[in-house]
């Protein structure tokens, strides 16, 4: 219910913009390049909104119960990466996927396709241009792990929790995309609570590593 | 007349700007409280239009130290929040405490009233 109260809230910003924006629009007082302008952001609004009903959807789903199956972390990331690498260089970010194995854990693959998505969102918004987002799959024992290195200022100690609570963001971001909604994080935590994980932050000099970890409930094939 | 924006969300912070640049006001704008502080402090303002939801701080945290200044105490404060007043749980009187004349709902604004209650304001402190 607090996802979905949020969810709401959030959506307030978007149709108050889309209201604003065409507003100005029809009382005819706008140059072209102004009428352009409103009406690309139009457009990013309207995104954001569909985000956020996905964001409701995935809720809903997951009330009912999680469909399992065998998912390769590794193939879920390079996935998103492929997804986002537009989004990157547009802000001057290189995302790389290091070399290694490819661990099947038994999961849901929408729950984690989300949660890497909104950990390397969070990565671009917070990293320093002209930087690489390092992105690991790694086996500890009977647990996988997906580690996010950015470069961004890092995380304060006294925020390393909080950031992960709805309305948590604790600075404002250096390439946050207009009208993003600040929830990705929370989202996370809940869905990886949801799918028996954990989402964890470490602070480094040079900026944070999160990590999402997995229970292999049982060894599937390697490849 | 200068008016502060204090509103996080880059588009609407460009939206109110565009409107009241177009309706002849001077428009500082910032997107935390940290930064509208260094505004006030900076430049001043004759009416502040406040988010309640700012990263690191809420708007709150902003009135109350706008108050322990006098300089900046006196200065009107429109509240233009998408949470409902109701969710604060403050009298009217409350508010007029923190220096809000106005407490305004964000998806039952439209831009053009926003400009018409920052003119009244604005009219009023003249």
């Amino acid at each position: 219910m607090e996802l979905l109260a949020a969810t709401a809230h959030d959506m307030k910003t978007p149709l108050v913009l889309m209201s604003g924006l065409s507003e100005r629009l029809l009382s005819g007082s706008l140059t072209e390049a102004q009428t352009k302008q409103y009406l690309e952001r139009i457009n990013i609004s309207s995104d954001r909104l569909l985000q956020l009903v996905e964001v409701l959807s995935g809720a809903r789903n997951r009330q009912n119960d999680l469909a399992l199956a065998p998912v390769s972390i590794r193939l879920v990331a390079a996935e998103v990466i492929d997804d986002l690498q537009l989004h990157a260089a547009h802000r001057h970010l290189t995302l790389q996927l290091l070399e290694g194995r490819s661990p099947v854990v038994l999961t849901n693959r929408t729950a984690v396709y989300r949660i890497i998505s909104n950990l390397l969102d969070n990565a671009i918004k917070y990293s320093r241009p002209n930087s690489t987002i390092q992105i690991r799959v790694l086996r500890r024992g009977s647990r996988v792990s997906l580690t996010v290195q950015d470069t961004g200022a890092g995380v304060r100690k006294d925020d390393l929790d909080k950031i992960f609570t709805l309305f948590g963001q604790a600075v404002e971001p250096t390439n946050a995309l207009p009208g993003s909604s600040g929830m990705g994080l929370y989202i996370s935590r809940q869905l990886a609570d949801s799918i028996d994980g954990t989402l964890g932050v470490v602070p480094r000099k040079d900026g944070s590593v999160f990590s999402l970890t997995l229970p292999m409930v049982r060894q599937l094939r390697m490849f | 007349m200068r008016v502060l924006i204090v509103e996080d969300d880059q588009l609407l912070r460009e939206l109110y700007e565009d409107a009241l640049n177009a309706a002849g006001f001077e428009v500082l704008t910032s997107r935390h409280a940290q930064e509208a502080v260094s505004m006030l402090d900076e430049y001043g303002a004759e009416v502040v239009v406040m988010d309640m939801m700012l990263p690191g701080h809420n708007g709150l945290e902003i009135l109350h130290e706008m108050q322990s200044y006098s300089d900046w105490a006196r200065i009107p404060v429109i509240v233009l929040s998408a949470r409902h007043p109701d969710e604060f749980r403050m009298s009217q009187r409350d508010w007029q405490l923190l220096g809000v004349v106005k407490y305004l709902y964000k998806p039952e604004t439209k831009v053009h009233q926003l400009v018409k209650e920052i003119a009244g304001v604005v009219a009023h402190v003249r």
